[in-house]
C-alpha cells in the first residue's frame, strides 16, 4: 500500500492540480477580461437598504434548509446539513495540517513516520506526508502538528466524524431510495401534495460510497483496530483529489465563489 | 459547427461575466433548486426543471469554450450540442419567468436566471428566437415602432385621450423642465391604460410636476426581459435619456412594473456599461412620500386585500417592505400571503410567462399554486404593484374563481391608493384636484392645448389616417372593458368622428 501510494500521490496531485488549474483559471481569466460597470444602479433613489453580511450569510447557507429541505426532503435536509459542517471542519483540519508538514519539510525539521511509528523521522515520502495528513486524528501525527492542542484537536475531529457519520448516512439513504432532488413531503401549504420523483444518480453512488469509506476507515484508524488502514484512507482521499475536478465534487471549490457572489447579490437585495 | 450555433457561441462568450463561468461551474446537479420552481412543482416535467434548462447552456459551454471539453468532444468523450438541440429545447428558455426562486432552493445560491438571459439573449444573437412569433414581434415592434407590441404613439395617446376625455380628465404632454418624465411600460398602456387612468388622477391630485412625452412610449420592459436583445434594450435606455435631455426633466418616474424595477435597479448597468443617467424614482416611494408629506389625502379603505410580491420588484430588486409600508399606509385590512416577500410565488406571467400564447395551459396549471396562496388568505382583493402580475393574477383568479361573482379581483396597488385617496378628496370637497396636472393649471390657452393630451387629440383628429383610428378604437377590447363603467364613450368616439366630419365637410 505504501509503494502504491508513493508512485500515485504524484500523479493524483498533477492531475489534480491541473484540472483545478484548468477549471478555476476560466473564473481568473473571465474576471481579468470582462470588467465593465454592473450592479445596483447609483442612481436608484430610495433603494432597499442593504443586508449585513452575516444575516445574507445566514440566508445563503442556511435560507434552503428552513424554507425547502426541511420540509419537502427532510432526509437530505439534515443530511446535507450534518455532513457540510463535518467535511467543512475536515477540509481545514486537512488543509493546516498540510501546511504544518509543508513548513517543517521546507525548514527541514523531522516529521513522525507513520509506519514506524516514529515521532521523529526525516522520511519525506508521499505515502508517509499523506498518512500524516489524512490521518492527522491520530495522536502521533496530532501531537507532532498540534502539540498541547493535539489533544483537543482530537476532541474536534471527534465531533466532526460524528457529523460525518450521521450526515453520510442520511445521504445515503436519500440516494438509495432515489430521494436525490425529490419532494417527498409538503413544501407549505399553497404546495400541499405536491410530489415530485428524484433520481438514482450514478456518479454520486460512487463518490458517496468512497466517502462513506473514508470516514469508516478513518474510524478505523483513530480506533487502532486495523493496523496501516490510514494509507487505504489516504489513497481513498487521493481518488477524491483525482475525481474532483472532473465531478460534481468540484462544487468544494466553486462553492466558496458561488456563495459569495450569492451573498454580495444578497446583500443588494437582488438575489438572482 | 453550424453559422447559428456559432453565433450562440459567441454570444455566450461575449455575455458572459466571471459570476456566471461562477454560475456555470458551480452546479453540481443536485436538482434540489426544482423545489423551488413552480413549472416544475406542479407539471413534474423534467424539461421544466431548472436544471434542464441551465444543463443545455451548461454542456455548450463546456463542449465548445472549455479546452478539455474541446479535446473530450473531438474524442467523443463529451456530448456535442446541435443546432438541433438549440431548436428543440429554446421553448423551455421561455416557460419559465426567470423568477430567480430557484436560487433560493440552491445549496450554493445559484443564479439560474441569470443563464436563462444569457441563453435567451443567445437566442436572440444567433437569430433563432425569430422563429418564436411573439418573439420575433417583440423585436421587430421595439425595432420598427420602439413599442413592443407594435402600438403607435397615435394609439396610445389617442386611447388615453378618449379615457381622459370620457372623465373630463387632463394630462400634461411634452411639458418642458416638469420634475419628472412619465413612461408607462408597453404591457401598461396596451392592456390596461383604463386602470391607468387612476395613477394620472393620483399625479394630478398631489400635484407632482410630472409630463408624457409624445414619442417615448415603452420602456422596453419586453425586449430586455423577454427577448433579452441587449441591442435593442440599449437603445430603448439611451431613447428614455435623451427624451429626458430634451424635456429638461430633472427624474425619471418607474410606473408599476415589475420588469422595469428590475431594469432600472440593475440591468440597465450591465446593459449600459455604465450608470443609468437619471435618477429614478419608484411611484410607490413617490406616492409614499405623497401621503407622508401631506400631498396626497387619503383615507383607509377597509377592502380586504391580499399582496402578491412581483418577482421582479421584491426579489430581485428587494421593493418589498416599500409596497407593505404604503399597502399599510392606505388600507386597514392588509393580509399576508403565505410564503411571501422573496419566497412568493411567481405569478407565472413575468418575461414572457403570459406574453406567448403557447405558455397559456402550463401556466394557468402551474398558477394552482398561486390560487391556493390567495385562497389561504381569504381576502376580497389581491393587489400587486406590476402590471403584468396583475393581470396574470386576474387571470389565475378567473381560472380559480377565487371571486364568486366572477368580479375583478386583481388590483394594480396605485388602484388600492386610489380608492384610499377619492373618499378623502370627497369629503374634502378637492375631488376637482384629480383633473388637472400641476404643470397645466393657470397656464393660458395656448399653452394648454401645446401640453394637453386634449391638444395633442386636436391634432390627431388633423391627421388624415385619424379615422383609421377611431375605427380601431371602436373594436379595442381595452375601450370594451372601459365601456362597462363609462358607456358614453362609444358616444364619445361618434362625436369625434362627427367632428372630423363636420371639419372636412367645411373644407
Ligand atoms: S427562474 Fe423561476 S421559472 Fe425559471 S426555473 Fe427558476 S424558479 Fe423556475
Ligand atoms: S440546486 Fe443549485 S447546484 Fe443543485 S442543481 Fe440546482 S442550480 Fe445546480
Amino acid at each position: 500500500m505504501i509503494e502504491l501510494l508513493n508512485i500515485v500521490a504524484p500523479v493524483a496531485m498533477a492531475i489534480f492540480i491541473v484540472g483545478v488549474g484548468l477549471r478555476l483559471g476560466r473564473f481568473t481569466w473571465a474576471l481579468v477580461t470582462k470588467r465593465r460597470f454592473r450592479g445596483v444602479s447609483p442612481t436608484f433613489e430610495s433603494p432597499p437598504p442593504r443586508m449585513g453580511v452575516i444575516p445574507a450569510l445566514y440566508a445563503v447557507l442556511f435560507g434552503p434548509f428552513n424554507h425547502f429541505y426541511k420540509r419537502a426532503n427532510p432526509v437530505w435536509g439534515r443530511g446535507y446539513l450534518f455532513y457540510h459542517v463535518a467535511i467543512i471542519t475536515e477540509v481545514i483540519g486537512y488543509t493546516i495540517s498540510a501546511l504544518i508538514v509543508f513548513a517543517h519539510i521546507i525548514v527541514g525539521r523531522p516529521v513522525p513516520d507513520v509506519s514506524l511509528h516514529l515521532a521523529e523521522s526525516f522520511n519525506y515520502s508521499p505515502a508517509n506526508l499523506l498518512a500524516i495528513i489524512f490521518g492527522n486524528g491520530e495522536h502521533l501525527q496530532a501531537n507532532f502538528l498540534f502539540g498541547e492542542f493535539g489533544s483537543l484537536f482530537i476532541g474536534v475531529t471527534w465531533i466532526a466524524v460524528g457529523f460525518a457519520v450521521v450526515g453520510n448516512l442520511h445521504l445515503m439513504v436519500a440516494l438509495v431510495r432515489k430521494w436525490s432532488g425529490a419532494v417527498v413531503g409538503d413544501i407549505d401549504r399553497a404546495a400541499q401534495g405536491i410530489r415530485t420523483p428524484g433520481r438514482y444518480a450514478w456518479d454520486r453512488i460512487v463518490v458517496r460510497t468512497i466517502i462513506f469509506c473514508i470516514i469508516w476507515t478513518e474510524l478505523f484508524a483513530r480506533l487502532h483496530l486495523v493496523p496501516g488502514i490510514v494509507y487505504l484512507h489516504a489513497l481513498l482521499g487521493l481518488t477524491l483529489f483525482v475525481l474532483l475536478p472532473f465531478t460534481y465534487l468540484f462544487h468544494m471549490v466553486y462553492n466558496f465563489l458561488a456563495v459569495f457572489y450569492a451573498v454580495r447579490r444578497r446583500m443588494a437585495r437582488t438575489i438572482a | 459547427m453550424e453559422a447559428e450555433m456559432q453565433a450562440f457561441v459567441d454570444s455566450l462568450r461575449h455575455n458572459l461575466t466571471a459570476e456566471d463561468v461562477v454560475n456555470l461551474e458551480a452546479c453540481m446537479n443536485c436538482k434540489m433548486c426544482g423545489e423551488a420552481c413552480a413549472w416544475y412543482l406542479v407539471t413534474g416535467d423534467e424539461k421544466l426543471h431548472p436544471t434542464h434548462k441551465t444543463g443545455l447552456i451548461r454542456q455548450i459551454y463546456r463542449r465548445y469554450m472549455t479546452l478539455e471539453g474541446q479535446i473530450g468532444g473531438a474524442l467523443g468523450l463529451v456530448p456535442t450540442p446541435t443546432l438541433a438541440d438549440l431548436k428543440e429545447n429554446m421553448q423551455y428558455f421561455w416557460a419559465c419567468t426567470a423568477c430567480g426562486r430557484c436560487t433560493l432552493a440552491c445549496p450554493s445560491g445559484i443564479s439560474i436566471r441569470r443563464i436563462v438571459r444569457l441563453a435567451r439573449a443567445a437566442y436572440a444573437d444567433s437569430g433563432l428566437s425569430y422563429a418564436n412569433p411573439t418573439i420575433r414581434s417583440i423585436i421587430e415592434n421595439t425595432d420598427r415602432r420602439r413599442h413592443s407590441f407594435g402600438l403607435t404613439a397615435a394609439q396610445v395617446l389617442g386611447r388615453v385621450g378618449l379615457f381622459l376625455r370620457s372623465e373630463g380628465l387632463e394630462a400634461p404632454v411634452n411639458v418642458q423642465n416638469a420634475e419628472f418624465l412619465f413612461v408607462c411600460p408597453a404591457a401598461g398602456n396596451t392592456k390596461i391604460p383604463d386602470y391607468g387612468i387612476k395613477l394620472i388622477k393620483i399625479l394630478n391630485a398631489a400635484g407632482v410636476s410630472y409630463t408624457i412625452s409624445p414619442y417615448v412610449i415603452d420602456t422596453g420592459t419586453e425586449i430586455d426581459h423577454i427577448a433579452v436583445h441587449h441591442k435593442l434594450s440599449k437603445q430603448m435606455l439611451e431613447d428614455w435619456e435623451q427624451e429626458a435631455d430634451r424635456l429638461g426633466v430633472q427624474k425619471i418616474l418607474l410606473v408599476e412594473c415589475g420588469c422595469d424595477t428590475r431594469t432600472l435597479y440593475a440591468e440597465a448597468s450591465e446593459t449600459l456599461g455604465r450608470p443609468f443617467r437619471y435618477p429614478i424614482v419608484s411611484v410607490d416611494a413617490l406616492m409614499l412620500d405623497l401621503i407622508k408629506q401631506g400631498r396626497l389625502p387619503i383615507e383607509k379603505t377597509h377592502l380586504k386585500v391580499t399582496l402578491h410580491d412581483p418577482c421582479y420588484a421584491t426579489r430581485l430588486s428587494g421593493l418589498g417592505d416599500l409596497f407593505r409600508e404604503l399597502l399599510n399606509l392606505v388600507t386597514d385590512n392588509f393580509i399576508e400571503m403565505t410564503p411571501n416577500r422573496e419566497y412568493n410565488y411567481c405569478c407565472n406571467g413575468g418575461a414572457g410567462g403570459m406574453r406567448l400564447p403557447e405558455n397559456t395551459a402550463t401556466r394557468r396549471k402551474i398558477s394552482v399554486l398561486k390560487a391556493n396562496q390567495i385562497r389561504a388568505t381569504g381576502a376580497d382583493f389581491v393587489t400587486s404593484p406590476c402590471v403584468v402580475c396583475t393581470l396574470s393574477l386576474e387571470d389565475t383568479c378567473q381560472t380559480y374563481q377565487l371571486s364568486p361573482s366572477g368580479d375583478r379581483m386583481a388590483l394594480v396597488l396605485f388602484e388600492v391608493v386610489y380608492a384610499a385617496m377619492e373618499p378623502a378628496l370627497a369629503k374634502l370637497g378637492e375631488l376637482d384636484r384629480m383633473r388637472v396636472p400641476a404643470v397645466l393649471r393657470n397656464r393660458d390657452h395656448e399653452f394648454f392645448i401645446a401640453h394637453s393630451v386634449e391638444g395633442q387629440m386636436m391634432r390627431l383628429m388633423q391627421q388624415p389616417d385619424f379615422p383609421e383610428l377611431l375605427d380601431w378604437l371602436e373594436q379595442d377590447d381595452i375601450v370594451k372593458r372601459f365601456s362597462k363603467d363609462h358607456p358614453q364613450v362609444y358616444d364619445d368616439i361618434r362625436a369625434l368622428r362627427e367632428m372630423v366630419m363636420n371639419c372636412e365637410n367645411c373644407d
